[in-house]
């Protein structure tokens, strides 16, 4: 392989991880404050695609359509995520299985209501003007979309670590997800927070669906074909780490991204294999906390 | 209370026997969808109701035994009976190898676990053209003439679910269950006796995949074909469905949740647009209103009246 | 020796639990572990017992180290354990719970040839009847009160016939009665079947009441141990206790 093909795969990768890591963001975010795993985190993924690939579609022509697109899909999810987490309350205080079976019942709920709204075919995304066409660097020719992509993971990444580290609501985010008794203790209103959370979480989701959109196709698969992937990202990772998400984003993509190379019909095969052996090994993920 | 459910067990095998008389052939085939369904459930609350873990890939092993009995038959030219036992431990060995590694994760991770296994092996049944003649599934196979008609097709499955039903209720009942129900009800406390989480999570695991494989391959012949469909994972959410319909935490429960899911299948239509968007209704529902299921609503209502009646003498 | 602990340390993160804790236990001994909220006792427990396992030294029982294996296998050497807050198996009932143990302790914990209601059902009967709960038995264990829920945890780790018992907190939460009968239980067992037992408490009557030896824990460390009288003399216990009131 030559050096210039394996920085277009490296970049190939980079770029999916980037996907991947917004997604893994979101989950690892709701996690951490609200101790619940959202399954349905690839639907929302989809249902951000779907709407802004339609929203762009219906604003096709004006300048600036597709970022707007993109920002409309993040909001609708959202407001979606709004919805489920105001459905998921009575829940809170059950047993874990009750809230994975409720977020597994949305996926099915969600993946059919995609189908009966849209259709089951696929459809391709086109990227937006100023992104279509290939940059050099340095004798590399990489798809000037890609480092958008990466670009943006980069900035949300930056951007949420600002967030956390300066904001009075990231400093209560990581207080919850340190002792959440003791946030609600002090007085901070646990459902606002919640909902808060699972929204930002959401509008990442669905932003990172229309984003990721131009990269391949959408279609009714892609809710659980995604929602794998970002599992096996915060296996890897550690359930409880952002810093974790970062690498195994970037581990998985490349993984993938590789793998696509050796077995272009089954590349998932690998990004399993990677999942499998650090459940084996180190069952709390690289950089995770022991769960028990 | 034993009175009761004894009585109300041996109804439903008088009916279950019967039913083939004057029965249209239709019907027969839904009864024969039924017990299948039933025994899918069955091997699932293995897991879920007994040993506490949540599975949503029980698809994979009905998908492999279902597999198994088509491919020793058709590839291999073998006969029904020898494929059909055959199957068994084809299903056990895959269910050993997946088990082995799902039981090192608990609860979420171990979901997603099984979750991507069964996505894995969608992928390799609908690509894997040679072998598996891929998204075309394999067709025709049919079952021995002996067993050529819905009625002794139907008298068939009966017999097989039965049997593996006993089976399941024995292991329920065994020291082994009783271990089992230790880790689901305090994996910490269980494991401060002695119990090795690890080993017997794996366990469950296999014997909830020879089971679901056993209801794969009934299944392989009552519909003369077998296709990808069968692993997907949607197919993995019926069994989690019927059991939380009629109640995890009976023995019984998953067999009266795949009775009022069959029936609700056949009127609302399998294929229609909407199948999912049901399942995913009634798994919210429950979860939120019923977590007992219908079964474990029933028995509730029945121990009330029990102890009511109780009161009532000691009064007296 | 039955249990020797040797320089155990325990941190997590920057917090050190538990800091060179080095004592010994022989068998038949009744011993206290005090200490102030927060000093580790718990944490020593878990270290014992296998659910945590120690940054630093080595616990040993019965001369064999135990410090390395996992929590069920070092329940089959012999320590048994009963939790601070109780751990009963809540949708069993209350035989059946301590059927399981009795299950674990012979080895048929995997048995799929036996009828589980019948096996071994005479014994915990009798297991029940020792602590009091057999007229309870068919009820389901997490119907109980916590009071009796306290009791089915100690008949747990009973059944497994440990030989060094570790009891968290045994009497929380119990009435001036029910404390007392814990007392006479806990002596009873540690004198009739000699049985060792090391046990956490806080409340100092039940110390000095049963406990012929007392260890005490503060900010991780063992401060003191020795018989009661004099650790209730010993100028650092007192400035310990003292210290977190004042």
């Amino acid at each position: 392989m030559t050096l210039s093909g394996f920085v277009n795969q490296f970049v190939s990768g980079l770029t999916f991880g980037m996907v991947l890591f917004l997604l893994a963001l979101g989950l690892v975010l709701i996690f951490g404050v609200m101790r619940v795993v959202n399954f349905a985190h690839g639907s929302l993924y989809m249902v951000g695609a779907f709407t802004g690939y339609f929203v762009w579609e219906w604003l096709k022509g004006m300048t600036g359509s597709f970022w707007v697109s993109v920002i409309v899909a993040g909001l609708l999810v959202a407001a979606l995520g709004l919805v489920l987490e105001y459905m998921l309350r009575p829940l809170y205080a059950r047993e874990h299985s009750d809230q994975i079976l409720f977020t597994y019942g949305c996926v099915l709920i969600i993946g059919d209501l995609v189908k009966w709204l849209w259709g089951g075919q696929y459809h391709s995304v086109p990227r937006p003007p100023g992104f279509q066409g290939r940059i050099e660097l340095g004798g590399v020719v990489l798809p000037t979309y890609y480092l958008l992509v990466i670009g943006v993971g980069v900035a949300t990444g930056l951007g949420l670590w600002l967030l956390l580290a300066r904001t009075k609501l990231g400093k209560i985010i990581r207080a919850a997800v340190a002792d959440r008794e003791m946030v609600g203790i002090l007085g901070i209103r646990l459902p606002r927070l919640f909902a808060g959370v699972f929204g930002i979480g959401a509008f990442l989701a669905g932003a990172a669906g229309m984003l990721a959109a131009p990269l391949g196709s959408i279609g009714s698969g892609m809710d659980v074909e995604i929602i794998v992937a970002v599992f096996a990202v915060v296996i890897v990772g550690g359930m409880g780490s952002f810093l974790g998400a970062a690498l195994a984003s970037l581990i998985i993509g490349e993984v993938y991204s590789f793998g696509i190379l050796v077995l272009p019909a089954a590349a998932q095969v690998f990004m399993f294999l990677v999942m499998v052996v650090v459940l084996v090994v180190r069952p709390q993920g690289l950089i995770g906390a022991p769960e028990r | 209370m034993k009175r009761w459910s004894a009585v109300a067990m041996m109804a439903a095998v008088v009916v279950l026997l019967a039913l083939p008389w004057g029965v249209r052939e239709y019907n027969i085939q839904l009864a024969n969808l039924f017990l299948i369904g039933a025994l899918f459930a069955l091997s699932f609350n293995v897991l879920f109701g007994y040993t506490g873990l949540l599975s949503f890939g029980q698809a994979t092993f009905f998908g492999v035994g279902a597999y198994a009995l088509a491919l020793l038959m058709k590839k291999a030219g073998l006969s029904f009976a020898l494929a059909f036992v055959l199957s068994v431990p084809i299903t056990a060995v895959t269910a050993g190898v997946i088990g082995f590694f799902c039981s090192r994760a608990t609860e979420f991770f171990f979901s997603v676990l099984t979750l991507a296994f069964g996505q894995l092996l969608f992928v390799v049944a609908s690509k894997w053209y040679t072998v598996t003649a891929g998204d075309d599934g394999i067709q025709s196979i049919f079952p021995p003439t002996a067993l050529g008609s819905a009625t002794r097709y139907y008298y068939f499955t009966l017999a097989v679910v039965a049997l593996c039903t006993a089976a399941l209720w024995w292991i329920a009942r065994s020291p082994f269950g009783y271990t089992l129900q230790s880790i689901r009800d305090n994996p910490q406390r269980s494991e401060a006796i002695g119990i090795n989480l690890r080993w017997y999570r794996w366990m469950a695991f296999v014997v909830s995949g020879v089971f679901a494989g056993v209801a794969g391959a009934l299944f392989t012949t009552f519909n003369w074909a077998v296709a990808p469909t069968e692993l997907e994972w949607t197919k993995s959410a019926e069994p989690v469905v019927m059991t939380l319909l009629g109640g995890p935490h009976l023995f019984g429960g998953p067999i009266i949740g795949a009775a009022i899911f069959t029936f609700f299948q056949f009127y609302l239509g399998k294929h229609t647009l909407f199948w999912a968007f049901s399942m995913g209704v009634v798994i919210l529902f429950v979860v939120r209103f019923m977590p007992g299921g219908v079964g474990g609503y029933l028995w509730q209502r029945v121990q009330a009246a029990r102890d009511a009646s109780r009161k009532h003498a000691a009064q007296r | 020796m039955l249990l020797s602990a040797e320089g155990v340390s325990k941190s997590f993160g920057a917090v050190a639990a538990v800091t060179g804790a080095t004592f010994n236990i022989e068998a038949g001994e009744l011993v206290a572990l005090i200490g102030p909220n927060g000093a580790g006792k718990s944490t020593l427990f878990n270290l014992i017992s296998g659910i945590l396992k120690p940054d630093a030294g080595t616990i040993a029982f019965d001369g064999d180290r135990i410090s390395s294996l996992p929590p069920h296998r070092i329940a089959h050497r012999g320590i048994g354990l009963a939790f601070q807050v109780s751990n009963v198996f809540s949708r069993l009932s209350v035989l059946e719970n301590i059927q399981v143990a009795l299950f674990s302790a012979r080895g048929k914990s995997g048995s799929l040839w036996s009828f589980g209601p019948r096996t071994l059902r005479e014994e915990a009967r009798e297991i029940l009847a020792a602590i009091g709960l057999l007229e309870l038995a068919g009820l389901s264990a997490g119907a109980l009160a916590q009071a009796d829920k306290k009791r089915l945890e100690v008949g747990i780790a009973l059944a497994v016939r440990p030989r060094l018992l570790l009891l968290d907190e045994p009497t929380s939460g119990q009435s001036m009665e029910e404390t007392d009968s814990t007392m006479a239980l806990i002596r009873r067992i540690n004198q009739e079947q000699a049985l060792t037992v090391l046990f956490i408490e806080h409340k100092m009557d039940v110390v000095f009441g049963i406990a012929r030896r007392v260890l005490v824990l503060h900010n991780g460390r063992l401060i003191a141990d020795g018989e009661p009288r004099t650790v209730r003399a010993n100028e650092q216990v007192q400035k310990a206790y003292l210290g977190e009131t004042g």
